[in-house]
C-alpha cells in the first residue's frame, strides 16, 4: 500500500458501482487505477475521485499489472471556484487532458505534477486574461516534456525573426520566411515576444497580462497544431471550450 | 467448425460494446447465451427486436416511449408548467416512483463532459429550450447528478436561460457530490425535489 499525494485527471465508469480513476502522481507518473463501490451513494470516496480534484490517495500497487487498486482517497483541494464557472472548467479539462496525453506511466512525473498543481491553482484564482494562463502552460509543458519549439530565433539559419515567422512543429521551432517556404503556423514577431515573456513569468503575473486578441489567436492555433503533431490527437476539451463564448471576450 | 468459431466471437463482442461489460463477462454472457433452449434465446433476440421497433424518444420530452407524445406528456392533470431535467429515462422513472412529483419531465441523454468532448449540442438541450419557447413553462427543476458534469450542464442551463423568464431550480444536496442519482433511494430524491433551491 502507498501513500501519494494526486490529482484526477479523468474517470470512467467500469461496472454499476465502480469506476477506472486516471491519477497522475509525482513519484510513479500516470496511474491507472479502480476504485470500487465509487458510484454508490454511500460509498468512502465522496467526492475525492471527481476530476480535476486535488487528492492524497491510498494505492495497491503491484508491478506488471494495468489497473491498479485505488483503496482510498482523500480530498485535499476540489478547486470549487474552476466547477463554479463553465470557462474555468472548460480550461481545466483541457489541462488534465494534455496532462494524461504527456505522462508516461510509472515515471518520475514531479516536474509534471508540480506543473499541473501550480496551472489549477492559479486558475482557480484567475478571472480574466485566460489566454495568456493557457499560452503559459502549453509552453511549460513543452518545455518539461523536453519538446518547447525555438522561438527566439529562425531554427534553420539561426536568425532573428522580423516580420513574421512560421512555427513548425517537424522542424521543432519557428522558421523565418525564407526557410520555411509557407508550411507551418504563421506567427508575428511580436507574438513570438508575448511567448518568451509568457515561458518564464511568473505564475502571478498571468491574469494581469492582458493579450491582443489577434495574438492569442494566433499563437494558441499554432500552439495547438504544434501539441496535436506530437500527441497524434485532437484534443476533446479544445472542442467543448470552442462551444462557450470566446476567451477573455467580454 | 470455423464458421461456429466467428458466430461464438461475433456473439461476444456484441457483448463486449454494452455498458460495464468486460471481456470476461462478455464471453460468460456469450457461453450462458450458446447453453440457452433455441426457444429461450429465440425469446430474448425477440424481446430485443421489439423494444428496438416499439419504443421511440418522445418528441417533446425526449424520454422512451411507446406512443408519442409520451403518457406523462399527454397527461392533462399532470403540471405542464414545471419541467424536472434529467440526464437518464432511469432517474424520471426513479422520480416517478416516489408518486410525488405531478410535473413533466425532460430527459438530456447526458450531461456536458469537456473531458471527453461532450458539448451542450450533443445532448438534448435545444429540444429542452424549444420547449420553453411559448413561455408556458414557469419553472425548470435541474436533477442532473451532482458530480462535475451534472455541475456543469446545470451551470449551462443557467447560462441560456437567464433570459427567458423563467424559474430555474437546482435539487437539493441531499444527494452526496460524486454518486449517481441512479443509485439513491425514493426518499432521498424526494427529499432532494422538494428541498430545492433557485439557481
Ligand atoms: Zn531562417
Ligand atoms: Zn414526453
Amino acid at each position: 500500500m502507498e501513500k501519494t499525494e494526486a490529482v484526477v485527471l479523468h474517470t470512467y465508469n467500469l461496472t454499476e458501482s465502480s469506476k477506472i480513476v486516471v491519477l497522475l502522481t509525482p513519484y510513479r507518473g500516470k496511474v491507472r487505477a479502480v476504485a470500487k463501490g465509487v458510484r454508490r451513494t454511500k460509498s468512502k470516496f465522496g467526492s475525492a475521485l471527481e476530476p480535476i480534484t486535488h487528492v492524497e490517495a491510498e494505492i495497491y500497487f503491484k508491478d506488471g499489472r494495468d489497473l491498479q487498486n485505488l483503496s482510498q482517497a482523500e480530498t485535499l483541494d476540489a478547486f470549487p471556484s474552476i466547477r463554479s464557472d463553465l470557462t474555468r472548467l472548460g480550461l481545466a479539462s483541457l489541462i488534465c487532458e494534455l496532462m494524461e496525453q504527456f505522462a508516461q506511466e510509472d515515471e518520475d512525473s514531479s516536474a509534471l505534477f508540480a506543473l499541473l498543481l501550480i496551472a489549477l491553482k492559479t486558475l482557480a484564482s484567475t478571472t480574466k486574461n485566460y489566454a495568456s494562463l493557457l499560452i503559459s502552460f502549453y509552453l511549460r509543458l513543452l518545455d518539461v516534456s523536453g519538446l518547447l519549439p525555438e522561438i527566439n530565433h529562425c531554427v534553420r539559419c539561426r536568425r532573428g525573426i522580423e516580420g513574421h515567422a512560421y512555427l513548425e512543429a517537424s522542424a521543432g521551432g519557428a522558421l523565418c520566411g525564407g526557410c520555411s517556404g509557407g508550411a507551418g503556423e504563421k506567427v508575428y514577431a511580436g507574438s513570438l515576444k508575448i511567448m518568451q515573456r509568457l515561458l518564464t513569468c511568473d505564475w502571478t503575473m498571468l491574469d494581469r497580462t492582458r493579450i491582443a486578441q489577434p495574438s492569442a489567436d494566433e499563437i494558441l492555433r499554432a500552439l495547438n497544431t504544434y501539441i496535436i503533431h506530437h500527441t497524434g490527437r485532437e484534443l476533446r476539451s479544445a472542442r467543448f471550450l470552442r462551444s462557450l463564448p470566446k476567451l477573455d471576450r467580454e | 467448425m470455423r464458421g461456429e468459431g466467428g458466430a461464438i466471437t461475433k456473439l461476444v463482442e456484441e457483448f463486449r460494446r454494452l455498458p460495464g461489460i468486460g471481456p470476461k463477462s462478455a464471453q460468460r454472457l456469450a457461453f450462458h447465451i450458446i447453453n440457452l433452449s433455441k426457444e429461450e434465446a429465440l425469446r430474448l433476440a425477440q424481446a430485443i427486436t421489439e423494444a428496438k421497433e416499439k419504443i421511440r424518444f418522445c418528441s417533446v420530452c425526449c424520454n422512451i416511449t411507446e406512443t408519442d407524445p409520451c403518457e406523462t406528456c399527454a397527461d392533462p392533470r399532470r403540471d405542464h408548467s414545471v419541467i424536472c431535467v434529467v440526464e437518464k429515462p432511469s432517474e424520471a422513472a426513479l422520480i416517478e416512483k416516489g408518486g410525488r412529483y405531478r410535473g413533466l419531465y425532460h430527459i438530456l441523454h447526458g450531461s456536458i463532459s469537456p473531458l471527453d468532448g461532450i458539448g451542450p449540442d450533443d445532448i438534448r438541450l435545444r429540444e429542452l429550450l424549444a420547449r420553453l419557447a411559448d413561455k408556458s413553462v414557469s419553472e425548470l427543476i435541474v436533477a442532473t447528478n451532482p458530480n462535475t458534469n451534472g455541475e456543469a450542464t446545470a451551470m449551462y442551463i443557467r447560462e441560456v436561460t437567464r433570459l427567458l423568464g423563467v424559474r430555474v431550480t437546482r435539487i437539493a444536496q441531499g444527494v452526496p457530490v460524486g454518486s449517481d442519482l441512479e443509485f439513491a433511494d425514493n426518499s432521498t430524491l424526494a427529499h432532494a425535489l422538494e428541498g430545492r433551491r433557485e439557481m
